[in-house]
């Protein structure tokens, strides 16, 4: 039998408990929990559509166990009291970077990475930190705007 | 599935742990690896144990000691290309991370993790071969150390004992060498290599100096250091001649196999295209 625990986990500002087995991933614990905004796309870290911050980096959340994240802090696009986190969402609006929005969630959490990391990334350095983000839809053009207007105001 | 998670509080209980579990024991950091394994239902056999080691500080961490550099098992690739020793004494290193799957991965990736894995692809084994790195393998009874050429045993096997715990990676600055790493893949990000190569040199008098190095991944049951290719190339000029003559023999001394990412052939032909766009890329062999 698999041991499953109840985990405590800091999303977006708030403890949340649930239960985690040892084939849970953080994906499956955050969508159980409610959490759906945050997407499983090929669910083995090619896509980058499950992007959230644990700790304050941007990671798959499908290639990490939701057990190793147990009293740590992530971070999902739903967050509102962010600025940062806001102006991305309002950018890549006015921008019109989104078109499906599957790829949404994920990419502008990347975003919000990388411009703490970087707050004044050149164009060719915004793609490099979106390699890891798959969207079919924009080309990347928009969502490059989006991420470089947005760091224009840091 | 596992039966029981258990994080390791200092790196004494992960290796205590090890001994408890044995070969069903996993260790587990990034998990960017095993997590797909798991997910695939591709692991050898059912891990009684998963030992996180993943908040060890004990091995997390990159220093110098005069020219030394050494770099904790559990250093995430992001930290590897972050570091401004690794920049300033490992180029081909950062090179290399720079190329590695993507941001995403490389923020909980860890160094010891694409190693041990062993994936003749491996993008961090090439550069770390060309370094002549060291790997320290530690385990309840103390610590053995042996270069990362005879760690690898085959197609994801590492000459590791049950007990051990790949703990540190070390090897000597190569400041002021030339070097390239070049990385085929059928896209720049999150790519697994179809053929990849690292080169390190220094010249003396118009010649290759006898300390270079040449190693390539994707071409064999591991990740492989080219001897006989490194022989053809030292003490010579690196003239276009010199390089295909040498180019002529990587073709003959890799052993790729074909597979959904290329054909052998494919591969072998690219093996001395590589080697000379790596030495063309840093201005040698253009004509």
């Amino acid at each position: 039998m698999s041991e499953t625990r109840e985990i405590k986990v800091k999303i977006n500002d708030k403890w949340v408990t649930g239960s985690a087995g040892l084939n849970t991933t953080l994906l499956r614990f955050l969508r159980d929990n409610g959490f759906t905004e945050v997407k499983k796309g090929c669910a083995e870290g090619e896509c980058g559509a499950c992007t959230v911050l644990f700790d304050g980096k941007a990671i798959t959340s499908c290639l990490v166990l939701a057990l190793q994240v147990d009293g740590r802090e992530v971070v999902t696009v739903r967050r509102t009291d962010d600025r940062l986190l806001e102006a991305l969402k309002e950018a890549f609006v006015s921008h019109g970077a989104s078109q499906c929005g599957f790829c949404m969630p994920g990419t502008i959490m990347t975003a919000r990475w990388l411009l703490v990391e970087n707050p004044k990334p050149n164009r060719d350095e915004i793609r490099d930190a979106l390699s890891g983000n798959l969207c079919r839809c924009t080309g990347y053009k928009k969502i490059v705007d989006a991420i470089e207007y947005v760091s224009g105001d840091l | 599935m596992a039966s029981i998670y258990k994080k390791a509080g200092s790196l004494d209980e992960a290796l205590e742990l090890k001994v408890r579990y044995g070969a069903s024991g996993v260790f587990i950091s990034g998990g960017t690896d095993l997590l797909v394994d798991i997910r695939n239902d591709s692991l050898k056999s059912e891990p009684g144990a998963i030992i996180d080691i993943s908040d060890l500080d004990e091995i997390n961490y990159i220093r110098q000691e005069d020219s030394q550099i050494s770099i904790g098992a559990v250093t995430t690739i992001s930290d590897i290309q972050k570091s401004s020793i690794v920049r300033n004494g490992a180029l081909i290193l950062f090179k290399a991370c720079q190329k590695c799957a993507n941001p995403l991965i490389k923020n909980i990736a860890t160094l010891g993790g694409n190693l041990i894995n062993a994936s003749p692809a491996a993008d961090m084994a090439t550069p770390l071969l060309a370094l002549g790195a060291l790997v320290v393998l530690k385990s309840v009874s103390g610590e053995r150390v042996m270069p990362l050429e005879e760690f690898f045993s085959g197609v994801k096997r590492t000459n590791h004992g049950n007990n051990e715990l790949l703990t540190e990676l070390r090897f000597n600055e190569t400041q002021g060498k030339r070097c390239e790493f070049l990385k085929m893949g059928q896209r720049d990000g999150t790519s697994i290599a179809i053929v990849s190569l690292s080169l390190l040199f220094d010249m003396v008098e118009g010649v290759l100096k006898d300390d270079l190095k040449l190693a390539l991944g994707s071409v064999a049951p591991i990740p492989l250091r080219a001897y006989r290719t490194e022989d053809a190339l030292r003490g010579v000029e690196p003239s276009l001649g010199n390089i295909k003559q040498a180019g002529n023999i990587l073709e003959d001394e890799v052993n790729p196999i074909s597979d959904v990412r290329g054909s052998a052939e494919y591969r072998r032909e690219m093996s001395a295209v590589l080697l000379q766009m790596a030495f063309q890329n840093l201005g040698y062999g253009l004509s």
